[in-house]
């Protein structure tokens, strides 16, 4: 894809927003917090020339994967953090969280979120159905390794789902 | 196959968390516009749109005699500009932006005019060389809309709680259509923003001095500030470009041959000039030619019809 400036923008924005924010999604669970990230996704592109021209796609989906897991990291240290004071003072607990904590897909985040930057960057692009060959132009690595590296990022996020929380459920 | 099974159960795993809900196109699409209008925010026109917010308060407290007034809507058309040291970000309305697409590069003066709906004008030869690169943007649509408890909240935080906020202003909406844009680019560092006066409207009836003056409180002015802006306003309405107050930027009222002008020193943090903005505006333009040259600017802006 070729795009020369600013210009490009909004036709890039079009083409790719629902994935980029559906990528984002898997990781943060709120959806105006995912379409915000998903925007800055774009804006970082837009003041970024070297992320123009024929990677830009890849450049997106990378960027989209990281601002998505480092928003994630920031969750777990706050809710550490939050979890570190919790003898002094309970605040109430939402449905919404009290729903999260019970899921498989806090789990699944929680696991993520301890997972290398690698790795969980080729899990989401692999779970969200990309090809190797899409993979390989995000992340960047060469099409031939893509197919070890997934398996790789896979060992590592079963063994560190099972140091979590035991049997495979 | 063990292998497989693996796949499939990390497969899984992760396919829990698949988003329930749909992202929604139209909705990034105005976020990414609000942004976008926020990134411009120095002194270029599109910063222009992001403070729209005040713009309105101009136009409110405009005479409704000098109002056209429509069935339903005031409309006013402001054709002057003022920078004021204001943070106007910080006013508690509800934004919605909305662009027919963003910047769009064009090719000469001819597409330009057609794309814009008007000509735009050039600087005398040899004040500036070279072909410019020319982008149009907008028109962008800003409509901007009440919430009572918004502004109580504002009021609150800055400490004016003798203000009252009537109930019957919950849901009203100003509306403002600014631009197209024309976007000079010259290879030496000059810059030269262009439009038509824009255009506000405002629901008829609506108590419009009484809203600039709170809305000017919930940004925390003094009552007597807020009173004072409200009338000078209304005696001269204006265009209004906020610099936050800590900004480091000089700001002078200039005279040139062409009229009244505004000259914008951004400021370095030893005191160098770093960038110079002069911003004029006539009946039917308003101008902003930007560069590193304080007399380039000037000069420039000067040379505009």
């Amino acid at each position: 894809m070729e795009v020369s400036n600013s210009e490009g923008l909004d036709a890039i924005f079009r083409a790719h927003y629902e994935r980029i924010a559906r990528v984002i999604g898997r990781v943060i669970h709120d959806q105006a917090r995912a379409e915000e990230l998903a925007v800055e996704v774009f804006l970082k592109w837009w003041r970024n020339p070297q992320a123009h021209g024929e990677h830009a796609e890849g450049w997106l989906y990378r960027t989209a994967a990281r601002e998505a897991l480092d928003e994630l990291r920031r969750q777990t240290r706050r809710s550490r953090f939050e979890r570190l004071f919790s003898f002094v003072r309970e605040s109430p607990k939402t449905p919404e969280h009290l729903y999260a904590v019970n899921a498989e897909q806090h789990r699944v985040r929680i696991v993520l979120a301890a997972l290398s930057r690698r790795h969980a960057e080729l899990l989401l692009l692999w779970s969200q159905g990309f090809s190797y060959q899409e993979m390989a132009v995000s992340l960047p690595v060469s099409p031939d390794y893509v197919g070890s590296l997934v398996i790789r990022a896979q060992d590592a996020f079963r063994k560190e789902y099972l140091k979590r929380y035991g049997n495979k459920s | 196959m063990e292998t497989n099974r693996e796949a499939q159960w990390i497969a899984d795993r992760l396919a829990t968390l698949e988003p329930n809900w749909s992202p929604d196109l139209a909705r990034g699409h105005s976020l990414l516009a609000s942004k976008l209008v926020k990134r411009h925010h120095s002194l270029t026109w599109i910063a222009v749109a992001a403070t729209t917010a005040m713009v309105c308060v101009a136009a409110l407290v405009l005479p409704t005699t000098r109002a056209l007034a429509q069935q339903l809507w005031y409309r006013f058309i402001l054709n002057r500009v003022e920078v004021v040291r204001l943070d106007l970000s910080r006013l508690p309305l509800q934004m919605q932006v909305t662009t027919n697409g963003l910047e769009q590069s064009v090719q000469d003066m001819e597409e330009a005019e057609r794309k814009a709906g008007f000509r735009p004008y050039l600087p005398s030869p040899g004040l500036v060389d070279a072909n410019p690169s020319i982008t149009i943007t907008g028109p962008i649509s800003v409509e901007q809309t009440i919430h009572v408890r918004d502004i109580e909240s504002a009021l609150v935080k800055v400490g004016a709680s003798d203000v009252q906020v009537p109930a019957e202003w919950e849901g009203v909406q100003l509306r403002t259509q600014i631009g197209p844009m024309v976007e000079l680019n010259y290879p030496d560092g000059v810059q030269i923003v262009q439009t038509r006066p824009m255009e506000l409207s405002v629901p008829a009836g609506f108590p419009l001095e009484q809203f600039a003056e709170v809305a000017f409180r919930s940004i925390g002015l003094s009552s007597w500030e807020a009173r004072a802006m409200a009338q000078r306003f209304a005696a001269n309405p204006a265009w209004l470009i906020d610099l936050p107050p800590d900004a480091l930027v000089n700001i002078h009222e200039v005279s040139l041959q062409a009229g009244p002008a505004m000259q914008i020193e951004e400021v370095e943090g030893r005191g160098a000039v770093k960038r110079v903005t002069v911003v004029r505006s006539t009946s039917e333009r308003m101008y902003s030619v930007r560069s590193g040259d304080r007399e380039l600017s000037m000069k420039v802006a000067d040379a505009l019809p």
